[in-house]
């Protein structure tokens, strides 16, 4: 009888021992999951805080290059609007899109392609001036998108030291190479056919599915010109643009298609608007406040070149009239120069 | 029996404390944030927009409008046709009164020529006259940041530069 | 010691080591809690100080105020004051809407002013959160450029970011 319950008395400390040890263990696994879990959360947003700063402090910085290590993820930087307004802005990292407001981008104007996918991201930025600085522009890309410019060799080699391109991965070809071009296996490609007629059924059929192009038609006097953007290349239809200046022309070879070229620049125009009413008050109180050092000449100066008109057509004017201003600011501010006077802008 | 059971809680003892510090190395080893995305983006250049933006800052010295950065030059040089030593070391005074004495930051601001032996040019160091004499920023101190821009036309090279203790 | 009164006692032994075992765990969760609370409080601190510092690089690097050479530390002051005027919701001969919304949305819940050494502030923006907030403030310095003299002032740019405290 004893020994029958001293048998009973061990398994049941047996049975203890082994429930007692499989609690233990669950406990301990349901900790590291959820450990697990709150630290894939929190790194989530360190993750978009990191690329948020990164991308806020890239574009606080014109006429600069970084290269900036990130998380390896996938990113999309998405803008779009519809009936002048925007429909969508926004950052996505892997599976989750981050507002415009939470990244702090919808007033960025950042050109870049579709899907940027990697541990590390490309960023340019230079200033937009017509011809007074209204904004930055960001240019974002990496080592697995190569961009292929095709026309005059030597006029390419010119340009792609006059745009800063060193940092990303430029190809440079002559109109004739291109049908036996070969895919080297990058995700994205982006044609850009300088100065000579786009020949896109001259682009092989491997890239088809994972290229775009554009057309640059530089103006005869070298300023600005036309861009053509051809967002399907098995298709010739295509959207014009002009460009005023070489910000411009980057903005189009880094967008992803014109779509994504307009919404940018309409983030850039928002700004010259009040860019320019600055301007508007600096110049009246140049001309009005009595004890400012300006001259009386300047004065008479300011009224007779007409400098508040040339500026309130910057507000009335449309995109397309945006090159003369630009050329008759430019006089302007030459000519007050050399009266000694305040300039303009 | 006594010490096997003695032996068998303290192995579980052990257990128990080598699954807290591994949760604690998977939370806070594992999880912590990447230190090499703390860039530029981080920098807070405090000291040396000071030292840039004083060097462009513009005075009058005998009537004349020079930036600091061209009449520290001329003191260099031996050049200057105005008080230029006594205008400069008052301007620099002033801002410094108005900004770093104000907030209480313990600094060293010197202008000196550069090479294997420091020579000063004729102004003497400032320091914040809030401090006590004897905890004020000196060579013999930890620096926190140093904060240098050069000054431009002068051989031996002249800096300006901050030193925050 | 008969049979029955050891198994009692060991039984007695595995409870004890059981109790002591969820003892050590509750400890350790006690810890763990407090540990992360600590964390997230720091994290968000850091997280602060480098939005100040974002914003305040974003006030200097404004490109409607750089000075004309678009020098990285040098503002115009009258294109400062323009701004400013289109932003100051007090001045009802400038006070622009638009802008005011536009930059709203930019700048968020902040406080920018730029003192020149020996004048008077300039406030560019003012727009604190209403209810309870943390804020973190940066100080960099900048050269005030007067386009009617050609003189360069230094001064200080002071940039207060709010966080307002989330209620409930």
């Amino acid at each position: 009888m004893m020994a029958r319950r001293a048998q009973i008395e061990i398994q049941f400390h047996w049975i203890l021992a082994l429930v007692g040890g499989i609690l233990f263990l669950l406990f301990f696994f349901i900790l590291l999951r959820s450990i697990l879990h709150s630290g894939g959360v929190q790194q989530t947003q360190q993750t978009s805080f990191a690329v948020q700063s990164i991308i806020k402090s890239a574009a606080n910085n014109p006429d600069t290059f970084k290269v900036a290590d990130v998380p390896d993820a996938r990113y999309r930087f998405v803008c779009a609007r519809e009936d002048g307004q925007f429909t969508d802005a926004y950052v996505q990292i892997d599976d989750t899109s981050y507002g415009d407001r939470e990244l702090g981008l919808r007033y960025v104007p950042l050109f870049s392609a579709p899907e940027v996918q990697g541990d590390q991201l490309f960023l340019l930025t230079t200033a937009w001036k017509v011809p007074f600085p209204v904004t930055n522009l960001l240019f974002v890309s990496n080592n697995r998108t190569r961009y292929v410019l095709v026309g005059d060799t030597r006029t390419l080699a010119e340009l792609f030291s006059q745009l800063h391109l060193d940092g990303f991965d430029v190809d440079i070809r002559g109109l004739g190479s291109l049908p036996t071009y070969k895919d080297m296996g990058y995700d994205r490609y982006r044609f850009v056919f300088y100065d000579r007629p786009a020949s896109i059924e001259s682009i092989p059929a491997a890239f088809h599915d994972k290229a775009t192009a554009i057309k640059v038609t530089p103006n005869p006097d070298g300023e600005g010109g036309t861009l053509r953007f051809y967002d399907d290349i098995t298709s010739t239809t295509h959207e014009d643009e002009t460009y005023l200046v070489d910000a411009q022309l980057l903005a189009g070879v880094f967008s992803t298609d014109h779509a994504d070229y307009d919404c940018n620049m309409f983030k850039a125009e928002e700004r010259l608007g009040t860019a320019v009413k600055a301007l508007q008050w600096r110049l009246q109180t140049l001309m009005t406040v009595p004890d400012t050092d300006v001259s009386p000449a300047c004065e008479k100066l300011y009224t007779d070149l007409g400098a508040a008109t040339l500026l309130s057509n910057y507000l009335t004017q449309g995109r397309d009239a945006r090159p003369q201003l630009a050329r008759q600011l430019d006089e302007l501010n030459t000519r007050l120069f050399s009266e000694g006077c305040p300039s303009l802008a | 029996m006594r010490r096997a059971q003695a032996e068998i809680i303290g192995l579980v003892l052990i257990l128990i404390l080598l699954a807290v510090g591994f949760l604690l190395y998977v939370r806070f080893g594992l999880m912590s944030p990447e230190s090499t995305m703390r860039e530029s983006y981080e920098s807070t250049q405090f000291g040396q927009s000071f030292v840039d933006s004083l060097a462009k800052s513009t005075l009058k010295c005998g009537g004349v409008t020079y930036t600091v950065q061209e009449l520290i030059t001329e003191i260099a040089k031996g050049t200057t046709r105005c008080p230029a030593e006594t205008t400069l070391r008052q301007d620099v005074r002033d801002i410094l009164d108005a900004t770093l004495d104000k907030w209480g930051i313990n600094y060293r601001l010197v202008i000196v020529r550069r090479g294997a032996v420091e020579q000063g040019i004729g102004l003497a160091n400032f320091t914040n006259p809030n401090i006590p004499s004897t905890e004020r920023c000196s060579n013999a101190m930890d620096t926190i940041s140093v904060d240098a821009v050069p000054i431009a036309g002068v051989v031996p090279a002249v800096e300006m530069r901050l030193e925050q203790c | 010691m008969p049979i029955a009164r050891i198994g009692q006692i060991q039984f007695g032994e595995t409870i004890m080591v059981v109790i002591v075992l969820v003892f050590l765990l509750i400890i350790g969760m006690v810890f763990y809690y407090h540990a992360n609370e600590y964390s997230y409080a720091k994290t968000l601190q850091h997280r602060e100080d480098v939005d100040a510092i974002l914003l305040a690089q974003q006030a200097l690097a404004l490109p409607e105020i750089r000075c004309g050479d678009y020098d990285g530390s040098c503002v115009d002051e009258l294109k400062l004051r323009g701004l400013a005027a289109l932003l100051n919701r007090s001045d009802t001969n400038y006070y622009d809407t638009r802008s005011d919304r536009y930059y709203s949305d930019v700048f968020g819940y902040a406080t920018i002013t730029f003192q020149p050494i020996g004048g008077d502030a300039i406030q560019l923006f003012d727009d604190p959160p209403i209810g309870n907030s943390s804020a973190a403030t940066q100080i960099m310095f900048v050269n005030l450029f007067d386009p009617t003299t050609g003189s360069s002032q230094l001064s200080y740019l002071n940039v207060t970011r709010y966080r307002p405290e989330v209620q409930g």
